[in-house]
């Protein structure tokens, strides 16, 4: 396909963010197969310059006929794109469903809802559409669009195969059981349910320190958060780390003993496989996909029964045959989400649509 | 507000763990033995916990609802409290115009977003005011529900025993 031009269109860009990060690892694979590709962001952070095209300079060359469109949330891209004569590839990271925000968020709770209705409008120029996992190719499924298929998450081990932050490991170090939980502040998120957990494992653990490291993305959540656990007597064992860099995150898995979620909606769940990766215990909530990314690895739970989960953790702590066994199992896990079978994976779906 | 019950997706234990020495059974049974011995050794944890954005129901009125009008403005507020922000953009003549109609609309666009985005933020700030004060209301129709229940009950008793107490001194 030498030549031929293939770009990537995307509502937001920002450093560290899984979606942005996806688009980044297939721009490079698309030019490996020679193709001509950019990215382009209607929405993009300043450092984002150097790799990211704004949305008001692209402008479509005579010979291009296909685009690869990464949707997650009603925006004006969708809009700009379907006016274009381009055949689309859809890439679909799922939506986070209006609910969860429309009692904090009416901004972004109305944004869901018009991610959702924007599919129509997306699927008659959509040639295929690529969900990251099964939990979110059924919802295409239902939205009408009827050629589709899984193309999962890849994780790009040169990231996380990286000298660790010594000075944050050392910090770390010093606090007792580490438990993390990554991914912005949000409701959907549940992080108030972690801090729950952790007034029942301080209990048991008396020292057990909670880690949440994300953006804090819903306005007064984190504040809510910080407030729950004043009231429930667990402060000094909360850090609202916010965003970090890459080379905290790695950190913070490296130094932490279980990663553990009660998210109620992921449409994948990178944070999850970045832990099977780094070889940290992961412990979640089976809600949405995670059960799918999860595989056979790490431990399930359907219950947010918060006292015999703090038990779990206890026994995950002291138990170190158990822990080598998930461990173990974890790495077998996370080799399905590494590069050569998942770029392998994106080259049979450009086949499909004879791009390949 | 208690532990969160959501709906189990198997039908399996709660747990599920894939390992060669223990099964998902077994450590269901091993963690719930351990927290109840430890509930047996250093009694109860509250686990009463407030969710965010949680919103109290409405109580529905129960027998004889008393002040109608109480239960009429509670339904009212309990069904307007979140008022939404929706980016309706009308058409416009001005759109139809070639060139000049997109950049019109582009603009026009990108302004009601910017007002929206500020907007949003006194909304969202007032919605959690709203939302927090109708549950308030919410609880305390339902407290008073409770309480009007028990003095009938009460009142009931005291009337009965009154009855006897006549019927003896005749």
């Amino acid at each position: 396909m030498k030549g031929a031009t293939l770009h990537q269109f995307l509502t937001g860009a920002a450093a560290g963010d899984a979606i942005t990060d996806q688009a980044l690892l297939m721009r490079r694979w698309l030019r490996d197969l020679g193709f001509e590709s950019e990215i382009y962001a209607w929405h993009m952070h300043r450092g984002m310059v150097a790799d990211v095209r704004p949305m008001a300079t692209y402008r479509q060359s005579s010979s291009e006929e296909w685009g690869i469109y990464h949707h997650s949330i009603g925006s004006e891209m969708p809009d700009s794109l379907v006016h274009r004569d381009l055949r689309l590839i859809l890439v679909y990271h799922n939506i986070t469903p209006p609910e969860f925000f429309e009692n904090s968020d009416p901004l972004r709770a109305h944004l869901a809802r018009l991610g959702m209705r924007q599919l129509e409008i997306l699927r008659p120029r959509t040639e295929l559409a690529l969900a990251v996992s099964g939990y979110n190719e059924a919802e295409l499924q239902r939205a009408g669009f009827e050629r589709t298929a899984v193309q999962p998450i890849c994780l790009p081990v040169e990231r996380y195969d990286i000298p660790l932050n010594e000075r944050l490991a050392a910090g770390l170090a010093r606090s007792g059981p580490r438990l993390l939980f990554i991914g912005r502040l949000a409701p959907n998120k549940r992080q108030e349910d972690l801090v729950k957990l952790l007034h029942c494992l301080r209990r048991l653990r008396p020292e057990a320190h909670l880690y949440l490291v994300g953006d804090p993305w819903e306005v007064g959540y984190d504040r809510w958060v910080e407030q729950l656990a004043g009231e429930l007597g667990v402060r000094s064992g909360l850090t609202l780390a916010g965003k970090v860099s890459q080379q905290d995150m790695v950190t913070y898995i490296r130094a932490a003993d279980v990663y553990i979620s009660m998210s109620e909606h992921e449409g994948f769940g990178v944070p999850l496989i970045e832990s099977m990766y780094l070889g940290l215990p992961v412990v979640a909530y089976g809600a949405a996909a995670v059960p799918e990314t999860m595989g056979d690895a790490g431990v399930l739970f359907y219950r947010k029964k918060y006292e015999p989960l703090a038990e779990l953790i206890d026994l995950l702590l002291a138990d170190d045959a158990l822990r080598s066994r998930i461990i173990e199992k974890q790495r077998a896990r996370v080799q399905a989400f590494l590069e050569p079978q998942v770029r392998r994976q994106f080259i049979a779906q450009l086949a499909k649509v004879g791009l390949f | 507000m208690n532990e969160s019950e959501l709906s189990p997706q198997t039908n399996g234990p709660w747990l599920e763990i894939h390992d060669d020495v223990i099964s998902s059974d077994e450590l269901v049974k091993e963690v719930e033995r351990r927290a109840a011995h430890r509930r047996a050794e250093l009694g109860s944890v509250s686990l009463d916990f407030p969710a965010f954005g949680h919103v109290s129901t409405y109580p529905e009125p129960t027998g004889d609802a008393g002040n109608a009008y109480l239960f009429y403005y509670l339904k009212q507020a309990n069904q307007f409290s979140s008022p939404v922000v929706e980016p309706d953009l009308a058409s416009s003549p001005a759109t139809q115009t070639p060139v000049l109609g997109r950049l019109w609309s582009r603009i026009r666009g990108e302004m009601h977003n910017l007002v929206l985005f500020y907007v949003n933020r006194s909304v969202r700030e007032q919605n959690q005011l709203n939302l927090n004060l109708i549950s308030v209301l919410n609880e305390m129709v339902r407290t008073i529900q409770t309480q009007q229940a028990e003095i009938d009950d009460l009142r009931g008793e005291v009337r009965r025993l009154t009855g006897e107490d006549e019927q003896t001194a005749r």
